[in-house]
């Protein structure tokens, strides 16, 4: 029995050791793979990556990578859709459904740059930094993306919350929408802040960052879409007499990835060939996303890419009208448009070896129209089907610039100095010099003069459909009817179809969220 | 071995005889002892002549022969598990016996959490599978073999090798991970791989009581599966082996090529009345006056299916003594999938080792296992299966084309338009394959400090190694599906779990009562971190290791959490009579913040064995008559880790400069205040054996309620957060109610036994509470307050327009409700459209107009069982069934889209046309404007079944040539399964691996397009064929 006694005080003592042995902290464990928020947002180096964090945003299928420049050109009466994916052929139609993927990855897409553009303004202001310049750098960078953001999302949806704090509790997870004027101000208020902030270049190093440059311009077309001229012109005014920005003199240039962040960028978003094996499509960042854009692949026609996107032949029209001064077609034709002339070459084919139709189907080669525009057709690859395009995406240039300006001085019926900002951009294109006799031109001709400027100069960049939108061409019948001459996607258009549906996801997990009228 | 027995029974008998000459009396009566139902002769079956000392046993042919002191001496046969047998002499020189296997189910000793108990004192609900059972399935899984057996569970699957079939528990109580946590010789470890031939017995633990003592994880129960263990006596030699074959025995109806284009055709040239862009685009493969106009006549469905394959052998040895035993099984599985390509197959080698060990207070012993799996995976491309590609390939195209940089024939957008992907190319080209390298070991020692209180120490290390490779190829397989750089995914990880559990039982009787006093404690620490390599740029000819891609990354992680636990459990009995079991558990997890890691798990149960009281001592019809009651309450943390914590995702890199920066972002939002999610459940249920226990009813009744239910929500898009990434809150209440009703007959005349099984249950699932309040939608679902978990949703179809002037009423009703320009359904309207009701009467189709459109959880479930055997021959037939579901058939409705150039239905040949009003199939019309493939009722089927999943004779051979032969047992037999599925559902197979929590019914598709981060679809469950063999040494 003393034995026995023995035996079980061992085993307790056993136990008890056991437990003993059990530290107290064996259940506190941190996630060895990521940083806790407490511990971010308290360093120089940190504000830097999470200032970083909200440009990587802009390439998201959502934003710049796919769907923004799609949802843009698709609409507009250029290019149209012969994509079997309605993401892209019921949005071309203006035949879509609240459930349609485009617009949905699109919201998410752009509210998730705002929300990171939130977080960084609202914790950039608790640091301290080596230099009041970057401080200062770091919020302009964040208020111009934010307002970019809203710029566009306000452009898409036009009825959207005004988000500008990260939620506080899980009540302000769920907003209402509000007029878009507000919105607009609030554009208007973090780019102007960000131009103050700006630095107006950047060292090679960190060339791809927002500029002065880039802030001022994207304040002046909110003022040009709030029809607000006079600052609207000043304003462009400021980026011309910054006296950095220049027009390429070779015009492809604005298009490769050979002359990126040129003279003539306002604002790119940056795309580089990593080769990762994931495109950054959705969702949280992986460390093997690639930063490559699929507008490549999903504009360049079968089959050399998807084929979503197709050119409708007036375009081909447009360009032909005037010739050069050396009596040629306009440079700018060959970059934007693939189509049957000879010497045309695509992914090391001609064009007839790529569509090699015999019989009555060569017929066809007359009637076929692709994108060229940001197609890395001269690249030496056979195709795009390894969906990584490089090629940055030139959001803002400097023709555009020049253009906008003329437009809002036609607007303040400032004729001459219109007649002179557009043919710099004519000058360019080695067009004649048309200028005395532009500004002898009524406002009506000179504005005729500046919309065809707009589609020879700009098709395919994403500004054709806010154009037809700010030109009121939507509730004008004989404009309506030029539209559907150009692009019979049109002839389904109906008034308020012009806005993007707030995607039924948004609507099904908000109460407070608001379908737009027409869906 | 036969020799060893020879050796050990004839001096018995000898002696024996000497013992019964020595009365003198020379009446002799001899013969031979078989089994009931086998016919087998027994060996070593006691006989004694009755009131005396006489007695002999029988010999190794099972005869006997004994000196009886009178002619009207009684014989008495006794053998282990058989019914003793009293036989009157009557002066017969022969007497010829046949001895009956016990029904021993009342004293049947079950498994439950960290002990065993009398099934008879049971006071949770346990059902109990028998080996024969489970064996019965031709499957990697064994939950396979679960399959309409278990009142209450619910097994769903494909036909894929290597599929991990979907087990739920009396419903849908957790939204996250609702499968039942396995316990394998009481360690909790996967089961997927697991030989089926190892295991001795499942027990399904269902309710609180009976799984509270596993309190953490066993809201969705939990079942324990016990492994062959080595037995007393000479060594076993078993070998069990199956092979059959298997094929999908259905087809979807789909065009031949000029009924293709035919279709195609019009719903191009009906696109072209509202929609002109299609002018001229009859598409040249189906365009008669085109040079390219395609005769091709492809019959994927033939050229993709083929026959599979499928085997099963195990070879097991086995044995011991009065202090050890042991046991050592080996284990080849093989099954070769139904599709023409690399895969899907499935290849198992495994080898389990056990023993115990006792010296006197002291015992120890393990289990061992070692499991090698290589899996090749059906391949897939974006976001389809090679099954939906088959089966909407379009029959224009051929299967080969020696032109094209990979042999195989690719659609064109040009040429055909079609999304088509090359099956059969893409199933030989792409290879995924998966490597599964599994140890488990668990070793335990156990000393009785005295003879009622025992002390248990238990180590488990369960490691898996994950290689997962993938090679893309160059490759041409369709204009959406091609790849122009070929890639390699080298993919591995180790997932590790370690777990501590010390135990101490008290377990004594005192007079009229029993105690059992069970308490421990436990630690667990998982951890699972892999490595991903990928390259790309191979040169041709492939070598396949990522050292030969032109450029490699690499990227990995870690996770890790822990759980640490304290439980007791009082079991006592009262004069075998009244049964209480108590128990409590308490958690403490890694994945909750410091302030809510704890949770506390109760139970209680009682049961009164009526059978047992003095009123009832008389009713002798009735062997056992128990009530029992239980209530407890179980937890869940089933969430990944560190959801309590908001992280920095370092990832959210930028090109600068022309080169990578790093950037950062919180991608995700958290909840910090997550907590253990509860279930509470209440059962009551009886038990009754009645007639010498041949009629055997079970029948219960059970509630749970699962509150603070962990549920990942959906935020608005505009907080920029992705749905799948919204943070984890406890923010649901789920109740669950059914009914269970389990009977069973078992009866022998003569040499014919019998015995029928069948079980049904009910299953009554509704949301008590839900988010914020907002409901969740999911892809054609929407779970609210007072629906079922993914009910279905969506609009509903009034009928197909037939002419304008009935459009022009309806837009004309919608300008007068909401003004100008507005149209009820879409501006491309036109005759044959479907019209949608207008739910809400506003004169538009919108959201709004979407409504509830059936379950997708059936509410009826049932299983049936019957086996028959006659002197060597049994047979045996399985089968199961649920009703009251609907399923949405998403191939069909990619075939039946009509907007396309994929594949159509054969259906789609009776779509409307001005000339063919009388249908309700819509007409067909590119791109579909009007919407008609929209989520609604369309295609919806009635998701009732009932299956026999397996047919099965077998022959046990007369042990008089066998031990000729010197062989033991050795039956041989044959199955079939899947051979008959009644059911309306016009899909593939109506029981299929559902894919999802919300979206439960989708038997996938690849169209129209999903989010492509679904993995979709899977081969049906073949029918088969085998034959198989169980040989004993």
């Amino acid at each position: 029995m003393k034995m026995k006694t023995i035996k079980i005080a061992i085993l307790f003592l056993a136990i008890v050791l056991f437990f003993a042995g059990c530290k107290k902290n064996y259940l506190e464990l941190t996630n060895p793979d990521l940083q806790t928020t407490g511990t971010f947002w308290q360093t120089e180096n940190q504000a830097i990556l999470g200032v970083n964090g909200v440009y990587h945003a802009l390439g998201y299928d959502g934003t710049f990578l796919r769907f923004a420049p799609a949802c843009l050109d698709s609409r507009d009466d250029i290019t149209w859709s012969p994509s079997p994916w309605d993401a892209f052929s019921a949005v071309a139609q203006f035949n879509l459904y609240t459930t349609n993927y485009m617009p949905e990855a699109m919201y998410v897409g752009f509210y998730d740059i705002i929300k990171r553009a939130n977080s960084a303004i609202a914790n950039l202001p608790t640091i301290t930094y080596t230099t009041q310049g970057m401080g200062d750098r770091l919020m302009g960078e964040s208020l111009f993306l934010r307002g970019l953001a809203y710029e566009y999302a306000v452009l898409f949806w036009k009825n959207i919350p005004l988000i500008i704090t990260p939620p506080a509790n899980s009540g302000e997870f769920y907003n209402s929408q509000v007029d878009p004027s507000e919105v607009w101000k609030q554009v208007i208020a973090d780019l102007t802040k960000a131009a103050t902030l700006l630095p107006t270049a950047y060292d090679a190093a960190n060339k791809g960052r927002a500029t002065q440059g880039a802030a001022l311009g994207y304040l002046a077309k909110a003022y040009l879409f709030t029809k607000d001229y006079t600052k609207a012109a000043e304003t462009f005014k400021q980026v011309i007499d910054l006296g950095i920005y220049g027009l390429m003199s070779n015009y492809e240039d604005n298009f490769t990835e050979a002359a990126e962040n040129n003279r003539e960028s306002i604002f790119e978003i940056q795309f580089q060939r990593m080769n990762q094996p994931n495109l950054c499509w959705v969702g949280d960042p992986v460390v093997d996303n690639d930063h490559t854009t699929a507008r490549a692949i999903t504009y360049a026609p079968s089959p050399f890419g998807w084929g979503d996107m197709a050119i409708r032949p007036w375009l081909f029209t447009e360009y032909t009208q005037e010739k050069t001064i050396a009596n040629t077609f306009d440079p700018r034709l060959f970059t934007t448009i693939t189509f049957d002339y000879p010497g045309c070459t695509l992914y090391g084919k001609t064009f007839r070896q790529a569509w090699p139709f015999t019989g009555a189907d060569t017929l066809k080669w007359k009637t076929m129209f692709y994108c060229r525009k940001y197609e890395n057709v001269n690249s030496g690859r056979s195709d795009e089907f390894d969906w990584r395009s490089g090629i940055n995406e030139r959001l803002m240039r400097y023709a555009d610039i020049l253009l906008m300006y003329a437009e809002c001085q036609l607007e303040l019926n400032q004729i001459p100095t219109a007649a002179k900002y557009i043919q710099i951009v004519r000058t360019r294109a080695n067009l004649p010099d048309r200028e005395a006799e532009f500004a002898g031109f009524t406002k009506a001709q000179l504005f005729d003069e500046l919309v065809h400027q707009r589609i020879l100069e700009l098709s395919l960049e994403g500004h054709r459909f806010d154009d037809i939108v700010r030109w009121g061409w939507i509730t004008d019948a004989s404009k309506l009817a030029l539209l559907k001459s150009h692009d019979i996607e049109w002839n389904a258009y109906l008034p308020g179809k012009e806005i993007m549906p707030i995607p039924q996801i948004e609507m099904n997990n908000n109460k407070k969220a608001v379908q737009n009228p027409s869906y | 071995m036969n020799k060893v027995l020879r050796l050990t029974i004839t001096p018995l008998m000898f002696l024996l005889f000497l013992a019964g000459t020595g009365y003198g009396q020379n009446l002799t009566v001899q013969g031979r002892i078989t089994d009931t139902r086998t016919g087998d002769f027994l060996v070593g079956v006691n006989i004694v002549v009755q009131g005396t000392v006489t007695g002999t046993i029988s010999d190794v042919n099972g005869n006997y022969s004994i000196n009886v002191p009178s002619a009207n001496s009684t014989l008495v046969f006794s053998y282990i598990g058989y019914t003793i047998l009293s036989v009157p002499v009557n002066g017969k020189m022969t007497l010829n016996v046949s001895l009956t296997q016990e029904a021993k189910k009342l004293d049947e000793i079950v498994v439950i959490g960290y002990g065993t108990q009398k099934k008879s004192d049971l006071t949770g609900s346990i059902t109990v599978v028998k080996t024969e059972e489970v064996t019965k399935a031709a499957s990697n899984d064994v939950t396979k073999a679960l399959q309409g057996k278990v009142a209450g569970l619910s097994v769903q699957s494909g036909g894929e090798p290597g599929a991990t079939p979907i087990v739920k528990l009396r419903g849908i109580s957790s939204f996250n991970n609702t499968t039942p946590l396995y316990i394998i010789d009481g360690v909790a470890t996967p089961i997927n791989d697991f030989p089926m031939n190892d295991i001795e017995s499942i027990q399904v633990l269902k309710d609180a009581s009976a799984a509270a003592i596993y309190g953490s994880r066993a809201a969705n129960g939990v079942i324990i599966i016990t492994t062959k263990r080595g037995e007393k006596g000479t060594m076993k030699v078993n070998f069990n082996s199956y092979a059959g074959v298997q094929n999908v025995a259905k087809r979807y109806d789909v065009c031949e090529t000029t009924d293709y284009q035919k279709l195609v055709n019009l719903a191009t040239t009906n696109a072209q009345q509202t929609d002109p862009s299609y002018s001229g685009s009859i598409l040249p493969f189906n365009n008669p006056s085109d040079p390219l106009f395609s005769t091709t006549n492809t019959n994927w469905q033939k050229e993709c299916l083929k026959t599979g394959f499928i085997t099963d052998n195990n070879l097991s040895l086995s044995g011991g003594n009065d202090k050890s035993n042991f046991n050592t099984s080996f284990n080849y599985f093989n099954q070769i999938g139904t599709m023409v390509g690399n895969g899907p197959n499935y290849k198992r080698y495994a080898v389990t080792v056990n023993s115990d060990h006792t010296f006197g207070k002291f015992k120890f012993g393990e289990t061992v296992s070692y499991t090698y799996v290589d899996n090749q995976l059906m391949t897939f491309v974006k976001d389809g299966t090679a099954v939906s590609f088959m089966v909407e390939a379009i029959p224009t195209l051929g299967i080969y084309d020696a032109t094209t940089v990979d042999g195989y024939a690719a659609s064109n957008k040009t040429f055909d338009g079609s999304y088509s992907a090359n099956v059969i190319g893409m199933n030989k080209l792409i290879e995924n394959n998966t490597k599964r390298y599994k140890f488990f070991g668990n070793a335990y020692g156990e000393y009785s400090i005295l003879p009622s209180l025992k002390y248990k120490l238990s180590l488990t290390f369960d490691r898996s190694d994950f290689r997962n490779n993938q090679f893309n190829p160059i490759h041409n397989l369709g204009w959406a599906y091609i790849n122009s750089t070929a890639k390699m995914n080298d993919n591995r990880s180790a997932a590790l779990t370690s777990t501590i559990e010390n135990t101490l039982t008290f377990d004594k009787k005192f007079g009229d009562h029993t105690f059992n006093v069970m308490v421990g404690q436990s630690a667990l620490d998982f951890n699972n971190n892999y490595t991903n390599a990928y390259a790309e740029g191979f040169s041709q000819p492939y070598f396949k290791v990522i050292s030969n891609g032109a450029s490699r990354t690499a990227s990995g992680g870690e996770s890790e959490n822990r759980l640490v636990s304290y439980f007791g459990r009082l079991i006592y009995n009262y004069q075998d009579k009244y049964l209480l079991t108590a128990s409590i558990r308490r958690d403490g997890s890694t994945r909750f913040a410091p302030s809510n890691r704890w949770g506390n798990f109760p139970s209680l149960a009682l049961g009164w064995k009526i059978n047992n009281e003095n009123f009832m001592k008389n009713v002798e019809i009735i062997n056992l008559l128990k009530l029992r009651a239980s209530w407890g309450k179980l937890g869940n943390q089933e969430i990944g880790d560190y959801q309590y914590t908001a992280q920095i995702n370092p990832y959210a890199t930028y090109i600068l400069g022309g080169a990578l920066v790093p950037g950062s972002a919180q991608i995700r939002y958290v909840d910090p205040s997550i907590k253990w999610e509860s279930k509470e459940t209440k059962n009551i249920g009886i038990d009754a054996e009645i007639l010498d226990s041949r009629l055997s009813i079970s029948a219960e009744y059970y509630t749970s309620k699962s509150s603070d239910m962990l549920y990942q929500v959906i935020l608005p898009y505009s907080t920029g957060v992705y749905n799948w990434l919204g943070p984890v809150v406890n923010a649901a209440t789920v109740e669950n109610k059914g009914f269970e009703f389990t009977v069973g007959w078992r009866d022998h005349k003569g040499d014919f036994t019998y015995g029928i099984t069948g079980n049904i249950s009910t299953l009554n699932n509704k949301v008590l509470s839900l988010g914020k309040g907002e409901p969740h939608f999911g892809t054609m679902s929407k779970t609210d307050i007072g629906t079922t978990v993914g009910e279905l949703y969506g609009y509903v179809i009034e009928g197909i327009i037939q002419s304008q002037s009935e459009i022009d009423a309806l837009n004309a009703n919608a300008v007068a409700k909401n003004g100008a320009n507005s149209v009820y359904q879409s501006l491309y309207t036109s005759p044959g459209d479907y019209k949608f009701k207008d739910l809400d009467g506003n004169g538009l189709i919108n959201d709004k107009d979407r409504d509830y459109l059936g379950k997708s959880i059936p509410n009826l479930y049932f299983g049936l069982n019957i086996t028959v055997s006659y002197k060597f021959l049994d047979f045996s037939l399985a089968g199961n069934g649920v009703s009251g579901n609907k399923i949405f058939n998403a191939i069909a409705a990619s075939l039946e889209y009509g907007g396309g150039a994929d594949q159509y239905s054969k259906r789609m040949l009776s779509s409307w046309t001005p000339t063919n009003t009388n249908t309700n199939v819509p007409r067909v019309v590119m791109r579909d404007p009007n919407g008609n493939s929209r989520a609604s009722s369309r295609w919806l089927e009635n998701g009732a079944y009932f299956k026999i999943t397996n047919i099965e004779l077998g022959a046990t051979l007369p042990s008089q040539i066998l031990n000729r032969a010197k062989i033991k047992t050795l039956r041989l037999y044959v199955q079939a399964q899947n051979v008959f599925t009644f059911t309306k559902y016009t899909g593939f197979d109506p029981d299929f691996g559902s894919d999802g929590l919300w979206d439960r019914a989708i038997d996938h598709g690849s169209y129209p397009n999903k989010a492509f981060t679904d993995f979709s679809g899977g081969l049906p469950n073949p029918r088969t064929f085998l034959v198989g063999i169980q040989l004993g040494f």
